[in-house]
């Protein structure tokens, strides 16, 4: 099921009210309640992949009960069986056919041509990604002897299957969400309310900028081809903005959905764009996966605590891991390995106070000066963002070659509306504006309850108004 | 909980007063033709007039319509008798129907405009028609005493074996009852169902109401070898001329060394995006192409 689909529309409001009104009674009975809700959300989507989560599931939660009441090698063995039947689910679904290729391309490479390949049509069960992570860092969190295992079936699963996350996160620990699902919900109208803002915020980013922009961005893309540099300029501008309205409008439902549920699940955004700083902006990117690569990849390694070399090598790593859990295509591994580039320099200055962009790194109250350093950061991630969307690093570099060397207008329509490319440039610059003023106002948390509910409800007309006659996107984070 | 209940009824009250404001003021409140049931199907109430509106923000189109007394959107009221030599037909479906362009700039009259002689050009478009259905009123209105008639096709309208015909079912009955005079009054609600089809989505997605299915109707059209079906009439009527929508490979290869015309869209954009039918240069394309084949006839 869409967050953005009419039956979400009708889904969100019973599932309140019977979760508050007629199963509150009982807290097993509200779990229960969650859990078929979510099983139920899921299925909408696709009701084949459905067992996959239970599985998923049940492995974990025995697999932790065994790592808590076990010694020595024994927590070893069983902390493998969980990651390993985690990473295999996600392996086969999601990288069986990108291994074979490269596989096949390598072959090719020295000479030899394989006849059969052994690729076979495989479907992503959405959100994978997502919950075999979540579900992986309650075994390690055990073995690490951070949490203690639940006995509880019912509050398990509805920590792996919550609905409002299920599909795209945030993606979360067991630390924060399962106390949350083992002890008595009551409903507070403050964090409602604040539910209702994030989930409106949410459908605004998402429907009227991220949905008004794919058109565009997709015709760009289709036809890079043919297009001058500016005009592929102007793609990858728009699609920078696209892919943050479309997640963290995503993210924003969701956190928004689980509040009112009375449920806190993590940040996973916090206005990345006005980052001054590579490592400033993967402290406001897609928070809940960065933290999850550094608690359970980066550290691990080593972290920052070793030599330089290791500690460069540890960056390359989590970077590159990024990356490919986006998806199984060489072009999110570059995407990982840019951002990882950047990165470096600021880690360097940190230690040796190697100064690698003496304008960009020096520390100021200068608001001219850091608003230069928030530009020259979004070209970064913006010039990332190319390797991202591209299909294939051929078309990526096609691009970057033709935006340096070939610097021409093209003038390009919407196909939904036939309305002039540069026409939403005006969607950018409000939405630059709005994110500004979230970010000064705490999501509006600072202002009165007037004047709150006047903004949510100008905001929500807005979103009903604008949407975009037949685009209905799925969110772009779903495919991973 | 009571408080939050209130703070959620305020805004949905506010958001829907400030709908149905903008939506007046900025006239962005959607007419449709009046329909009728007619031998159990639906079609068109004769003789009525009426503006179509689609979109809203940030852009949408306005256009007029006129029911005629067949039942076609047409500027024209339609005449069967003895001279109908001077007479050019169009069959096709909902783009010949053609809503979505004022009916003064429809594919007749535009063509009218560009043929030399007197003729008049009779439109027969209805949204959804397809081949069986086009067979169906050549043979109703003896379309064969025509000059010319101009058939417009894609490859959806052969691949049938029953000409589409929909139901007028209550839902239908229903909405021109009581719904007509519910949107009088609140046409927020219309605009937002008009334009993003809440109801056709809420009975797909949530699988209740009645489909709009095609029936099975007796004719004799009706078999299943549908490039049969269509080589058959053309060698039967010499004055039809099919003109391609689309699929132009496909047809080639069915149509051998019969005649066709093939719409060249120079001028662009040729539709609205957000509704895919052709707009005023779509329409201008698609008489082009007919007169460049006129031309070469003479």
């Amino acid at each position: 099921m869409l967050f953005n689909s009419l039956l979400f529309l009708f889904f969100l409001p019973t599932t309140f009210c019977l979760y508050w009104f007629v199963f509150n009674k009982k807290l097993s009975n509200q779990n229960l309640f969650l859990v078929a809700a979510s099983y139920f959300f899921y299925a909408c989507w696709d009701i084949r992949f459905l067992g996959l989560i239970i599985l998923s599931t049940l492995i974990d939660f025995f697999v932790g009960n065994k790592i808590f009441n076990s010694k020595n090698n024994k927590r070893k063995i069983f902390l493998f069986l969980s990651i390993f039947s985690n990473i295999t689910i996600l392996a086969f679904f999601k990288y069986f056919n990108f291994f074979i290729e490269s596989f096949d391309d390598l072959i090719n490479m020295i000479g030899y041509e394989l006849q059969n390949k052994f690729l076979i049509n495989i479907i992503l069960p959405v959100g994978i990604s997502f919950y075999t992570f979540q579900t992986m860092s309650y075994t390690i969190d055990i073995y690490n002897n951070k949490i203690k295992p639940t006995n509880n079936l019912i509050s398990f699963a509805a920590f792996v299957s919550f609905f409002p996350q299920l599909v795209a996160g945030p993606i979360e620990r067991a630390s924060n969400l399962l106390p949350q699902m083992l002890r008595e919900r009551k409903f507070h109208f403050e964090k409602a309310y604040e539910g209702i803002i994030l989930i409106i915020w949410g459908f605004f980013k998402k429907i009227v900028i991220a949905d008004s922009l794919s058109p565009i961005v997709n015709e760009i893309f289709d036809n890079y081809s043919e297009l001058g540099g500016f005009t592929l300029l102007l793609g990858i501008f728009y699609f920078s903005f696209q892919i943050y309205c479309d997640f963290s409008g995503y993210s924003d439902i969701a956190i928004g959905t689980a509040k009112i549920f009375g449920i806190d699940l993590m940040t996973n955004f916090k206005f990345p764009y006005f980052s001054k700083s590579i490592p400033e902006f993967w402290k406001r990117w897609h928070i809940s996966l960065s933290t999850w690569f550094r608690d359970y990849i980066y550290i691990p390694l080593g972290g920052s605590l070793g030599s330089t070399n290791k500690t460069i090598r540890n960056i390359f790593i989590i970077f590159v891991l990024s990356g490919f859990w986006h998806g199984a295509n060489w072009t999110f591994i570059f995407w990982g390995l840019i951002h990882a580039l950047f990165y470096i320099p600021f880690y360097l200055t940190k230690k040796y106070k190697i100064i690698v962009f003496p304008f960009l790194q020096k520390n100021t109250d200068n608001a001219l000066f850091n608003n230069i350093k928030i530009v020259f950061t979004f070209i970064v991630v913006m010039t990332a963002w190319i390797f991202f969307r591209s299909d294939s690093l051929k078309m990526s570099f096609k691009i970057i070659n033709e935006i340096l060397f070939n610097p021409t207008f093209t003038n390009i329509l919407n196909p939904y509306n036939n309305l002039e490319g540069l026409y939403y440039l005006i969607y950018v610059v409000i939405f630059i504006v709005m994110d500004r003023f979230m970010m000064k106002t705490d999501h509006l948390m600072n202002f009165s309850y007037f004047k709150k509910t006047f903004i949510i409800s100008v905001l929500s007309f807005i979103t009903i108004f604008l949407i975009q006659l037949e685009v209905n996107d799925v969110f772009i984070y779903f495919q991973f | 909980m009571k408080r939050f209940l209130f703070t959620v009824s305020v805004i949905l009250i506010f958001i829907y007063s400030m709908g149905e404001v903008v939506v007046r003021t900025f006239n962005f409140n959607p007419q449709t033709a009046v329909s009728e049931n007619i031998n159990g199907y639906y079609s068109l109430k004769k003789n009525q007039t009426g503006v179509y509106r689609k979109g809203g923000l940030p852009v949408n189109f306005e256009s007029n319509f006129r029911i005629n007394n067949y039942g076609y959107n047409s500027l024209i009221d339609y005449e069967f008798n003895s001279n109908n030599s001077n007479k050019i037909g169009i069959l096709g479906d909902s783009f010949i129907e053609g809503f979505q362009v004022d009916v003064d700039k429809s594919i007749g009259r535009l063509l009218e405009k560009e043929l030399e002689s007197k003729n008049i050009v009779y439109e027969f478009g209805f949204s959804a028609n397809n081949l069986l259905n086009n067979i169906e009123t050549y043979e109703k209105f003896n379309l064969n005493k025509f000059q010319t008639v101009f058939l417009f096709l894609d490859l959806d309208d052969i691949h049938t074996d029953i000409p589409h015909k929909t139901p007028f079912n209550s839902y239908l009955a229903f909405k021109e009852l009581h719904l007509r005079n519910f949107y009088d009054y609140f046409k927020f609600i219309k605009f937002l169902n008009f334009n993003h089809e809440i109801i056709r989505k809420l009975k797909s997605g949530l699988n209740f109401g009645v489909k709009s299915i095609p029936i099975k109707v007796t004719n004799n059209c009706n078999d299943s070898n549908h490039h049969k079906t269509l080589l058959n009439f053309i060698a039967k009527n010499k004055n039809v001329v099919v003109v391609l929508k689309n699929d132009i490979e496909f047809f080639k290869s069915i149509l051998g060394e019969i005649e066709y015309i093939e719409i060249i869209h120079d001028l662009k954009p040729f539709s609205f995006g957000y509704d895919m039918h052709w707009n005023l240069n779509g329409r201008k394309n698609v008489v082009n192409s007919i007169m460049k084949w006129v031309n070469q006839k003479k």
